[in-house]
């Protein structure tokens, strides 16, 4: 698992690549713990992201909560259609914003 | 065809255990959806049974069967932790909003959605439960 965490002129840019499993979700927790205390908009994008599993839906729980106590916007984007199936069967699509593409993803976030 | 392995209580274990799974050339022939369920409905159950089976800091081993056919594929997990079905009602509600979600709580849910059978039983001291996906 990767992620890389960058700040863009109207939102902070979020991205995971590989696996976001019970193995890798600590280090993404501890590589995220403080980084978006003060983040306002948080794109995030999954096009890379292979496999996720409950561990790795706790991240982005996690990263939404943390949104929500920053009065903040969150758009997730480009999930694989293996991960939109978790999404949806943890009716995690009814919680995040979640949109096809990268341009609707910025459009949703400014 | 049928394939046996085993690995003890730890995550380090069940890592050894994912690595050698993904070097088997029956694995690599499963189609991607078919390896995603796999690999997803083992981490949840085996992260389970590693993180809440146990009282005792000794080593358990746990003993998983692969029968592998054509068009399906069935697995078995038997352990010795304490007696689960993990078919009851443990999932996390997913109509909750955020503010009320728990972090946590959806593993034996997706296992659920994603398997096409699932049977379990108590059988001399150990959860036998057997998975069609």
């Amino acid at each position: 698992m990767e992620l890389s965490l960058r700040d863009g002129e109207n939102c902070r840019y979020l991205s995971f690549s590989g696996r976001l499993d019970a193995s890798t979700s600590p280090e993404a927790e501890q590589a995220l713990r403080g980084k978006l205390d003060d983040c306002r908009a948080l794109l995030v994008d999954l096009e890379g992201l292979s496999y996720i599993s409950s561990a790795g839906l706790r991240v982005l729980l996690v990263i939404a909560k943390r949104m929500q106590s920053n009065r903040g916007k969150l758009v997730l984007c480009r999930l694989r259609p293996d991960v939109k199936t978790i999404f949806e069967l943890s009716g995690l699509t009814s919680i995040f914003n979640i949109c096809d593409d990268l341009q609707s993803a910025e459009n949703a976030i400014c | 065809m049928d394939y046996h392995y085993q690995l003890v209580n730890n995550l380090d274990s069940f890592k050894t255990f994912t690595l050698k799974l993904s070097e088997e050339s029956w694995y690599k022939s499963l189609d991607c959806g078919r390896r995603y369920t796999l690999d997803l409905v083992l981490e949840e159950l085996l992260s389970n049974t590693i993180k809440y089976g146990y009282d005792d800091a000794l080593p358990h081993t746990i003993a998983i069967t692969f029968a592998v056919g054509s068009d399906h594929l069935k697995l078995t997990v038997a352990d010795d932790g304490h007696e689960f079905d993990p078919r009851g009602d443990y999932g996390a509600d997913v109509t909750k909003p955020l503010q009320e979600r728990k972090v946590g709580g959806v593993g034996l849910l997706l296992v659920k959605s994603l398997s096409r059978g699932m049977d379990y039983r108590r059988e001399s001291g150990r959860n036998i439960l057997e998975i069609v996906i």
